[in-house]
């Protein structure tokens, strides 16, 4: 399994392409760059899964089982759901984080292994998982190592490395909850990820931060646009808690690439006996490079990976040449194939919103028996129209600023 | 405390602005009820009508109308009416509808706004309560303030005036 999946992963990195390099160019976070990864060709269909913020809004039902390491997921919807390993589930209960990367299967109910990440509340069963957000990439990183060398992190370290972690962070929590990092930093997390765009076809993005590579990639464009703000919260928290002038080029980003197929070799199988038939985890970690991967029919569908580079970053500064460099020359220069991958990308996007605004949770087991559909109101998807505007968001912006106390 | 002050510090421009708005009216026409006019309705915007306004649209959904832009002409006809109906009832001049209706629609803006910066930060300890109620206050006391200095600059001119001889 794992020199086929290593393989398969080799294959489907040699058909992506590295494209302009972003950084943020006032001089507010010198320690990130944002490197796009975009698919040389793009199939016709959209993906048939969404991602479990969007599913929330449409009827999944997310119950912690009073169990840390479990909760209950009920999926009414006529379609799979991607449980990201990078999402941290919040609700009227302890806040946790999934373990690894699954596929939901549609109209079932199944199990979903979770690592608790705020140690001082209780667990309170039959309570619904209400949102979701970022998980901090240390954190990650910790589940992936202990993943691939153990099959399931020990709840004791994880709490161990949120308390390191907050502690690091400057971050005072009662609760020893991860996600008031989040919080301690949003005015930032939303300031600042306009420089960093989501572009047109893209399928990843490896975000280098001060002497760490994150990668994230998904089998598809679509998924990764609905996941992009959170992928970039997750990888931005960390430069914001470890401010400096430091980055890794782009030579250290492209010898990551081909690491990672070298170290997933050894990759190791996650154990899920309500998600195995619809989708494979693997985790693997060696050489200081950490990842895992979730493949459903032999296709990628997930894989995040973090590497850590000691003593390879160089300052921002004497990097931007060289950056501004590569983005003029992809403006110049870019591959052709780019403008069939644009175009193919905004049939799919089409035909992919068509698939969400139809999805409707049905009704499951006795219900679905008595011929009732519908379980519950369906929600519309949500759509840039459809989410909170502000009438000006300069205005807004100053609002968010006067209401939010600096932290002590 | 100091913190509380920082941030009210960066909102200078617009308290000059109310200032300023403020001795400007009692330049125009000294009359109380004016000024007292001004000051209420942008109060009322931010605290009531805006507030009113996003929740009237999220909560109902129909922000995807007019393409999301929905939020222009219900804030624009919620401040306006609101005024029309309390001019119907108080039979207020022409000058004192335009007072009304201006501060309330700029107050119901900037209350708009400042609601989704609140549900943004409601679930942050960050998020200071106090302040999202004191500002809309220290906005209407800020048009008082300019109101009430054209008195205090005139009797102290006066006093000056009487002193020197």
């Amino acid at each position: 399994m794992s020199l086929a999946f290593s393989k398969s992963l080799a294959s489907h990195l040699d058909q992506l392409v590295l494209g302009p390099p972003m950084y943020e160019r006032r001089g507010k976070l010198d320690n990130m760059i944002v490197y796009p990864l975009f698919p040389s060709s793009l199939t016709p269909d959209p993906p048939d899964m969404i991602t479990l913020s969007e599913a929330l809004n449409r009827g999944l039902r997310l119950n912690d089982t009073g169990v840390v390491s479990r909760i209950h997921a009920d999926n009414p919807l006529p379609t799979a759901i991607l449980a990201g390993e990078s999402e941290i589930l919040m609700g009227e209960t302890q806040q946790r984080s999934v373990q690894f990367s699954c596929l939901i299967p549609a109209q079932k109910k199944s199990s979903l292994p979770v690592s608790c990440v705020e140690e001082g509340r209780a667990t309170h069963s039959q309570v619904n998982f209400t949102a979701t957000d970022a998980c901090p990439w240390p954190v990650r990183s910790f589940k992936m190592e202990q993943l691939a060398r153990s099959g399931e992190p020990s709840q004791y370290w994880v709490w161990d490395q949120v308390k390191t972690y907050l502690a690091e962070a400057g971050t005072t929590t009662a609760t020893h909850d991860i996600h008031s990092v989040m919080d301690q930093h949003s005015f930032q997390l939303q300031s600042l990820n306009s420089a960093f765009p989501c572009q047109v076809g893209q399928v990843g993005a490896i975000c280098a931060v001060g002497q760490n590579i994150y990668m994230e990639l998904f089998g598809d464009p679509e998924i990764f646009e609905d996941r992009y703000e959170q992928i970039l919260r997750s990888a931005m928290v960390e430069a914001l808690v470890r401010p400096s002038d430091q980055v890794v080029p782009l030579e250290v980003v492209k010898l990551f690439m081909a690491q990672l197929v070298q170290v997933s070799q050894n990759s190791r199988l996650m154990n899920s006996r309500s998600l195995k038939d619809s989708g494979r985890s693997l985790a693997f970690s060696n050489q200081g490079l950490s990842g895992q991967a979730l493949l459903a029919d032999s296709r990628l569908v997930h894989l995040a990976a973090h590497q850590k580079c000691l003593g390879q970053s160089r300052s921002l500064a004497s990097l931007r040449p060289d950056l501004d460099a590569a983005q003029s020359s992809w403006q110049d220069r870019r591959p052709l194939f780019m403008d069939d991958v644009e175009e193919a990308y905004k049939r799919r996007r089409q035909r992919y919103t068509t698939f969400k605004s139809k999805l409707q949770p049905f009704a499951l087991s006795g219900d679905s028996r008595r011929g009732q559909e519908r379980t519950e109101a369906f929600e519309p998807p949500v759509n840039p129209a459809a989410s909170p505007q502000p009438l000006n968001p300069a205005l807004r912006d100053f609002f968010l600023r006067l209401f939010s106390r600096d932290r002590a | 405390m100091s913190n509380f002050s920082r941030r009210l510090h960066a909102a200078r421009l617009l308290f000059f602005t109310c200032f300023a708005s403020g001795f400007a009216i009692a330049v125009w026409n000294p009359h109380p009820r004016y000024v007292l006019t001004a000051a209420v309705a942008i109060v009322a915007g931010m605290l009531l009508l805006g507030p009113y306004t996003a929740a009237t649209i999220y909560s109902l959904r129909i922000q995807r109308l007019f393409a999301g832009y929905l939020r222009w002409p219900a804030c624009i006809l919620l401040a306006l009416s609101v005024v029309y109906l309390l001019n119907y009832q108080l039979h207020w001049s022409r000058p004192q509808f335009l007072l009304a209706a201006l501060p309330a629609l700029i107050g119901a803006v900037m209350g708009h706004d400042a609601t989704l910066a609140v549900l943004e930060l409601r679930n942050s300890p960050r998020l200071d309560s106090w302040m999202v109620l004191f500002f809309p206050l220290f906005v209407g006391i800020a048009i008082l303030a300019g109101y009430s200095s054209l008195g205090f600059f005139s009797g102290t001119y006066q006093f000056v005036a009487a002193v020197l001889g």
